[in-house]
């Protein structure tokens, strides 16, 4: 139905500078499908769904409607835009009228259909999206949930060919986005095309049928729910499906300064809501910088949390390396004991640029 | 309505604290001569021979004053010891009713004259032959004594014009409206002054119309070729003479020393209500002042009402221009608010009277300048209304297909009006309290017949504090009326 061919967007940076926030991206949208794109934020996922009804417009190449260039000038835009539905991560409701008003002013205006017939059909959508009882109610007394199911109805009443969705869920909150995820299921079950922006990565395994995983303005990898989530080819992927969150400190000598090192762990930990490792994991750094590899600078050590399987280690890697350097002495294995008592599993591997201690936490 | 009675009860307290301010003045010795004056301030008009004259003196010290009654209140408030000015601007009764009396006079005189143009000196010397021969036949004379003689001013004996003079109208502008130089009566002009300039017309064979005049706009106006003559005791000074045609003296003016008189009866008693029905009396019913009002509020609604209608058109073409997609328009729109804004209302005005719209009346000047003005405060807070709706609906609006226009109709535009509602009002509200700087243009609006009555009756506040009570219902009203505008425009957006 759509084919996007070799789309570019850049931005020019007051400094002169250029901005690629897509870089040749080339895919092909079929009817009935549901497409999700994932993808760290700033990596183009937006800005590829908003140049599909062209409220951006592309550097260079091309979109394909029904085989028109729509990103060419004079294509009558409008027209299109009416086929095409569109749901904003902030809902975007008519402040000044009603939830009815809302569906019907488009149908209304745009198609010309009376109020009568507008209202009547507006209801069954209602119906549908489970708010024909919020008819009268304006969009300020609505829950978000309902807010984005009012958005949807809104894009229904147009009989969309397509409908694209940019972060539906990530407004809500958490106890909310399951209504709205049911009237996304509802649709795909009814066979409309949708493509998803989004960052809710269960709801995208879930609904969708293909996967299209972004990075730095590029389709890294793409293919179904299985293929991306369950066995992803590219590291990327891999570190973003799994969610894979770290922390880096780089020691170089006696005088760095652990205090602020922890200070820093302690942010991490709160903001992944890990923070009952922190103790532990201080503790275990403590005693590897300080006492066990106190000879060795500079050291890496490395923070990691796995969202997906909530697994958290540590890693200290010393460069140049290829033996172990934890000694076979009484002192160094005693404390080692102390560390194996507080962690799960120590491994000591090589690797290509020196020797890594991975310690798992749990 | 509790607002508009704290205003009242403001007004009537205002009104009260000038009578008791009255009572307390009369500390000072007696004036008889110059000497007396050594240190003290005399009040004087703006622009006045005597300000200018007498500015330079160490004995006593000049305070200018924009009107007449201005002077008044300040000598009858002991703020100054005296008023100098022309010996004839006051009536005895005047004097009397406000418990002066004139000291003594200057010790020279300063010869009047009219004054034309430069380039029109063919009318000054058909003036001068024209005054000659009044002077020859001692005419000249009998009337300057008639005038200053008269008692009654409000029934002075003064001859009809012929009204089948059929030339080109002699415009005359003055500032003066003291009798018995030259004064309204309504419509009316009566004064030495007027007799002499009615009879130079029927002379000529033109009949002659007279335009209210700023002292400061007189000038401008005989330049720009708006009036042929200015009028109104104008002293022959020769700075004067440099930029002016003036034409041969017509009468010498003393100045005199007018100061509070003792011995007069200050009323005392309950000055509150009394006082009010007394100036009821006298600056409304007396003469029947209160058409001037009337007429002067009807200008004031015109140009209210006109400036807000074409403001509001070319101040929607303005926001079009604001909110358009190519910058350069924008900029243009960007450069008119920022020069309009930075120009003042007074200087606007002169600029469009005297240089841009020659020809045109002055509510129609009025009007366009307060159009460009309200124009540029619409475009701008209709435009931050917008800005305030937010772009996120604007944003849906595209989404779904509407055009630009759409979008506003539909969506932005009515809730922008909503928001902008409170802002407009206050716009509307300083419009019309903006519009009391057109007494520049020669036109009578309220203010402005306001001053007329000041300047016969004399009395400083109850006129002023009339206005302002008609002013305020002014703003309220308007206030409903947008209300009711708005209600109908965003309905009809829909």
């Amino acid at each position: 139905m759509i084919s996007i061919r070799h789309l570019s967007k850049s931005y020019v940076n007051p400094d002169g500078s250029h901005l690629d926030v897509l870089k040749d991206v080339s895919c092909e949208i079929h009817k009935g499908e549901v497409i999700g794109i994932i993808g760290p934020s700033g990596c183009g996922k937006s800005t590829l769904l908003r140049s599909i009804n062209r409220m951006i417009q592309p550097t260079s190449g091309e979109v394909l409607f029904e085989g028109k260039n729509i990103a060419a000038k004079g294509y009558p835009i409008n027209l299109l835009r009416q086929r095409m539905g569109m749901v904003f991560q902030t809902f975007n409701l008519f402040e000044h009228l009603n939830v009815l008003q809302n569906v019907t002013l488009a149908p209304m205006k745009l198609k010309g259909i009376g109020q009568a017939e507008a209202e009547k059909e507006a209801m069954q959508i209602l119906h549908k999206v489970g708010l024909d009882d919020k008819c009268t109610a304006m969009p300020a007394d609505l829950s978000g949930g309902q807010k984005q199911r009012v958005a949807i109805a809104r894009c229904l009443a147009m009989h969309p060919d397509i409908m694209l969705f940019d972060e539906p869920l990530s407004a809500l909150d958490p106890s909310m986005t399951g209504e709205v995820q049911t009237v996304i299921r509802q649709l795909a079950h009814e066979g409309m095309t949708m493509l998803i922006a989004t960052h809710k990565l269960k709801f995208a395994h879930d609904v969708c049928s293909r996967i299209i995983f972004m990075n730095k303005g590029e389709i890294h990898e793409e293919g179904t729910p299985q293929q991306i989530f369950d066995n992803p080819v590219r590291s990327a992927t891999k570190a973003f499906v799994q969610q894979i969150y770290k922390l880096w400190f780089t020691i170089e000598g006696q005088d760095f300064d652990i205090v602020e090192m922890h200070s820093k762990m302690l942010q991490f930990c709160n903001k992944y809501n890990i923070a009952h490792i922190i103790e532990t994991a201080q503790q275990i750094i403590n005693l590897m910088v300080l006492i066990v590899l106190a000879d060795y600078r500079p050291l890496t050590v490395r923070l990691s949390y796995i969202e997906q399987f909530e697994r958290v280690s540590l890693d200290f890697m010393i460069k140049d390396l290829t033996t172990s350097p934890l000694e076979d002495n009484e002192f160094v294995q005693s404390v080692l004991d102390d560390i194996r008592a507080l962690s799960k599993e120590i491994i000591e591997e090589p690797t290509k640029l020196g020797f890594r201690i991975k310690i798992f936490l749990n | 309505m509790k607002r508009l009675l704290f205003y009242i009860f403001i007004a009537l307290c205002l009104v009260a604290c000038d009578n008791k301010q009255k009572s307390q003045s009369n500390e000072n010795h007696e004036i008889l001569s110059e000497k007396d004056l050594q240190g003290k301030k005399v009040a004087t008009l703006t622009g006045s021979s005597f300000e200018i004259d007498m500015a330079g003196r160490s004995d006593f010290k000049i305070v200018r004053q924009p009107t007449l009654s201005d002077c008044i209140a300040s000598l009858r408030q002991g703020r100054v010891a005296a008023i100098v000015y022309d010996e004839v601007c006051f009536t005895d009764d005047m004097l009397r009713e406000n418990g002066m009396k004139k000291a003594f006079r200057t010790e020279k005189s300063y010869p009047c004259a009219f004054a034309c143009s430069k380039s029109n000196l063919d009318l000054v010397n058909k003036f001068n032959e024209f005054l000659a021969k009044l002077k020859s036949s001692g005419e000249l004379n009998e009337l300057t004594n008639k005038w200053q003689d008269c008692t009654d001013y409000a029934h002075p004996d003064m001859p009809e014009v012929s009204d089948t003079l059929s030339g080109e109208p002699l415009v005359i502008g003055t500032s003066y409206t003291t009798a018995p130089i030259s004064y309204m009566i309504l419509d009316k002009w009566y004064g030495l002054e007027i007799e002499i300039l009615n009879r130079f017309g029927e002379y000529i064979g033109r009949p002659v119309r007279y335009h209210l005049y700023d002292f400061a706009a007189l000038i401008p106006a005989l330049q720009s070729g708006q009036i042929d003559i200015a009028g109104g005791v104008l002293f022959a000074t020769e700075e004067r003479q440099r930029v002016l045609a003036l034409t041969d003296v017509y009468y010498n003016c003393y100045g005199a020393f007018f100061v509070m008189d003792k011995d007069a009866e200050i009323s005392t008693g309950d000055p509150g209500l009394s006082n009010i029905k007394g100036s009821v009396r006298n600056n409304l019913v007396k003469e029947n002042r209160w058409v001037f009002l009337a007429r002067g509020l009807k200008v004031t609604l015109e140009i209210t009402f006109f400036s807000m209608f074409f403001g509001s058109i070319l101040g929607f073409g303005l926001l079009t221009m604001r909110r358009s997609q190519r910058p350069w328009v924008r900029k243009i729109a960007q450069i008119y608010s920022s020069v309009l804004r930075g120009i003042p209302m007074v200087v606007l005005l002169m600029i469009l009277f005297y240089i841009v719209l020659i020809g045109f009346s002055g509510i129609m000047v009025a009007v366009v300048a307060f159009s460009l003005t309200f124009a540029s405060s619409f475009a701008a807070t209709m435009d931050n209304a917008i800005h305030a709706v937010g772009d996120q609906q604007h944003e849906a609006g595209e989404a779904m297909g509407f055009t630009r226009t759409q979008i506003f109709r539909y969506i932005t535009g009515p809730q922008a009006l909503k928001l902008a509602l409170p802002q407009f009002k206050s716009e509307a509200v300083s419009l019309i309290k903006n519009t009391s700087v057109v007494g520049y243009l020669a036109i009578q609006d309220l203010t402005r017949a306001c001053d007329m009555i000041r300047a016969r009756t004399f009395e400083a506040f109850f006129p002023l504090l009339f206005i302002t009570i008609i002013y305020f219902l002014l703003a309220w009203l308007i206030g409903l009326f947008l209300d009711f505008l708005f209600k109908i425009a965003i309905k009809h957006l829909l």
